[in-house]
């Protein structure tokens, strides 16, 4: 593989981020290295999403700043922002009757100018998301008439054609079959390695992550409890810490990453349960 | 009905360039059939005549000053009024909203009506500043009613609080109404939505606004329809939301605002409009508000003038649209009741 380091090209540094008195995240930092697919795991509740949110310039940290190569988001203009880094949100939603075209052509949007006819690069960047996410043949359909994964690559799409260096997608496998789930990390995998794009996705499944991503950001309680390469990140230890789940680590026959086997829930799954009645 | 979605892009493009076409074509045979109808009839050549060489005849002078106006200021509205609700829509991801039903009609002539009980101004073109501050004031109260309590401004709520906006709002105009009956007898028809008795100088006062904000409507139909997916999804993708939704508001206003100072409160147009054009082109807000501006046109012209030539009495385009519109928002409310909450 690459060297273990790269440069950080989006930092987030002490943040705490939080909504009406409560704090979701706290006094956080965390550096994602250019052309690296680094996933972001955690139980629910344990405020992924938030951080993402912050980290695409939604939500403003309430304190500590978060900045693109060295420059505050919060100095970017959203266009400017749009054209370097592109966010698909957990649940996305649009109008039932728009085609998935007219869905991706909006990924245009921070290119373009105002009254400027479509380009052909906005049309150049439009095709190859279709194609990349095997959606050509569906491109006039409604999205009402999509399957969920079929709906979840259409999103993706959106995302791709917007032409960003960087990728923040939240959840992005929820709604896909194991087939479909595969298919698009292996597409987010070659995105890093043929495009140099650089990723970071909130995954649920550890041993995918570990086998797919760079590198492996655990969250627990609004903070980082351990960051790395998968193989540093993936210990019983860990996992028993921040998922509450008790079980065993394999050597993975089919990667060089291990492999983690739960047993059982740990009894204090309860509590980390009622953190997720909140909102 | 055949999927116009399954057509590849060019073809679709092309069908729906041709259909808006056709729509605009309707346009002047309708305003003509607008003018043709009335309590004398009048033949299309008598017409040309009346443009060309007025002689002062009673007919012509019925043409120029009575039915002109009239025709003209239909067209106006009905433009104004179904692209004022195909912003609202979009911006509001609501399929209830219309300028009507979210109170910025009733907002408008209430201003208007206010300033006409209690200050000296009875020039349209100062009238219509009025229409824009009340439809203005009302947009953020429905606003800020609709979005208080769990979920923010949920288009059921929102609804709500337009419904109930509108009820005190037109109860209050009315009583202003009833106790200046003197100096405000001629407004009556007005406060029920009519496009009678417009002088050609009115029209010409009014137009303006309407034309403009019909025109900012075409450049900004693209940041309109990327505002149609979301706040969050249009901010993704780079569009700052809160300046986009300002600037719709803002046109929104002035839309209806001086659809109002023109021809009173006419609801239904901006509600039935957009939905008629969406089942024609699909959910690209681009096509939605060009196909507004000919549609409602048409609609409105048809309800002025099919109700003349049906029943053969005057009734203020109001009524007849609140008569069209009535079943069509029940329909809708029906159909769409599932995603209301």
């Amino acid at each position: 593989m690459i060297e273990p380091t790269s440069p950080v090209l989006l930092q987030a540094h002490d943040v705490t981020i939080g909504y009406q008195g409560r704090n979701v995240v706290n006094r956080l930092s965390i550096g994602i290295e250019r052309g690296r697919f680094t996933a972001l795991l955690g139980p629910n509740g344990c405020g992924k999403s938030t951080l993402l949110r912050a980290l695409a310039g939604l939500l403003a940290p309430k304190s500590g700043a978060i900045s693109l190569e060295g420059q505050p988001i919060a100095q970017l203009s959203r266009k400017q922002l749009a054209r370097r880094l592109s966010f698909l949100p957990q649940i996305p939603r649009a109008p039932d009757d728009i085609t998935v075209r007219d869905l991706v052509e909006q990924g245009r949007y921070p290119h373009r100018r105002p009254l400027a006819p479509w380009s052909a690069a906005d049309r150049a960047a439009c095709t190859e998301a279709l194609e990349l996410t095997h959606m050509v043949a569906l491109a006039e359909r409604p999205l009402a008439a999509l399957s969920g994964g079929q709906r979840q690559r259409a999103w993706l799409a959106m995302t791709l054609a917007q032409s960003a260096d960087i990728l923040l997608l939240d959840e992005p496998t929820t709604y896909l079959d194991m087939a479909h789930q595969l298919e698009l990390l292996a597409l987010l995998r070659r995105l890093v390695d043929e495009r140099g794009k650089t990723i970071l996705a909130v995954l649920h499944d550890i041993n995918q992550a570990g086998q797919f991503a760079d590198k492996l950001a655990l969250l627990s309680d609004g903070a980082i409890t351990s960051i790395g390469p998968p193989a540093d990140v993936i210990t019983t230890e860990t996992i028993r810490t921040v998922f509450h789940v008790d079980g065993m680590v394999l050597v993975n026959p089919m990667a060089p990453c291990p492999l983690f086997l739960p047993r059982t829930a740990l009894a204090s799954i309860d509590a980390a349960d009622d953190d997720t009645m909140r909102s | 009905m055949p999927n116009p979605d399954a057509l590849p892009p060019r073809r679709r493009g092309n069908r729906r360039a041709l259909g808006l076409v056709l729509l605009i074509a309707l346009v002047p045979p309708m305003a003509l059939w607008n003018l043709t109808v009335g309590s004398s009839q009048i033949a299309p050549d008598v017409w040309f005549e009346a443009l060309m060489h007025p002689d002062g005849s009673r007919e012509h002078i019925v043409l120029l000053d009575v039915r002109l106006p009239r025709m003209l200021a239909g067209l106006l509205v009905g433009a104004q009024l179904a692209v004022a609700g195909a912003i609202m829509q979009a911006v509001t991801a609501n399929p209830l909203a219309s300028p009507g039903l979210l109170g910025i009609n009733a907002g408008a002539a209430f201003a208007v009506v206010l300033a006409l009980a209690f200050t000296s101004i009875d020039a349209s073109g100062s009238l219509v500043w009025f229409a824009f501050g009340g439809a203005g004031v009302a947009a953020l109260c429905v606003y800020a009613l609709g979005s208080i309590g769990r979920g923010g401004a949920t288009p059921l709520k929102l609804a709500l609080a337009g419904a109930v906006l509108t009820a005190f709002l037109t109860s209050a105009t009315t009583s202003l109404l009833l106790l200046n009956q003197g100096t405000l007898d001629n407004l009556r028809l007005w406060a029920a939505g009519s496009l009678t008795g417009r002088s050609l100088s009115t029209v010409a006062e009014l137009a303006p606004y309407g034309l403009a904000g019909l025109a900012c409507a075409l450049v900004a139909a693209r940041p309109i329809m990327t505002l149609s997916l979301g706040g969050d999804l249009a901010s993704t993708v780079g569009q700052n939301v809160v300046r986009w939704r300002l600037l719709a508001g803002l046109l929104v206003v002035v839309l209806a605002g001086s659809a109002v100072a023109l021809a009173g409160p006419v609801g239904f147009v901006g509600l039935v409009v957009p939905h008629a054009a969406r089942l024609l082109v699909g959910a690209d807000y681009r096509w939605i508000m060009g196909y507004s501006a000919p549609l409602g046109a048409l609609l409105v012209l048809l309800a002025d003038t099919g109700i003349r030539w049906l029943a053969g009495i005057d009734l203020p385009v109001g009524i007849t649209m609140a008569l069209i519109g009535s079943p069509v928002f029940i329909a809708l409310a029906r159909r769409r009741s599932g995603m209301m909450r």
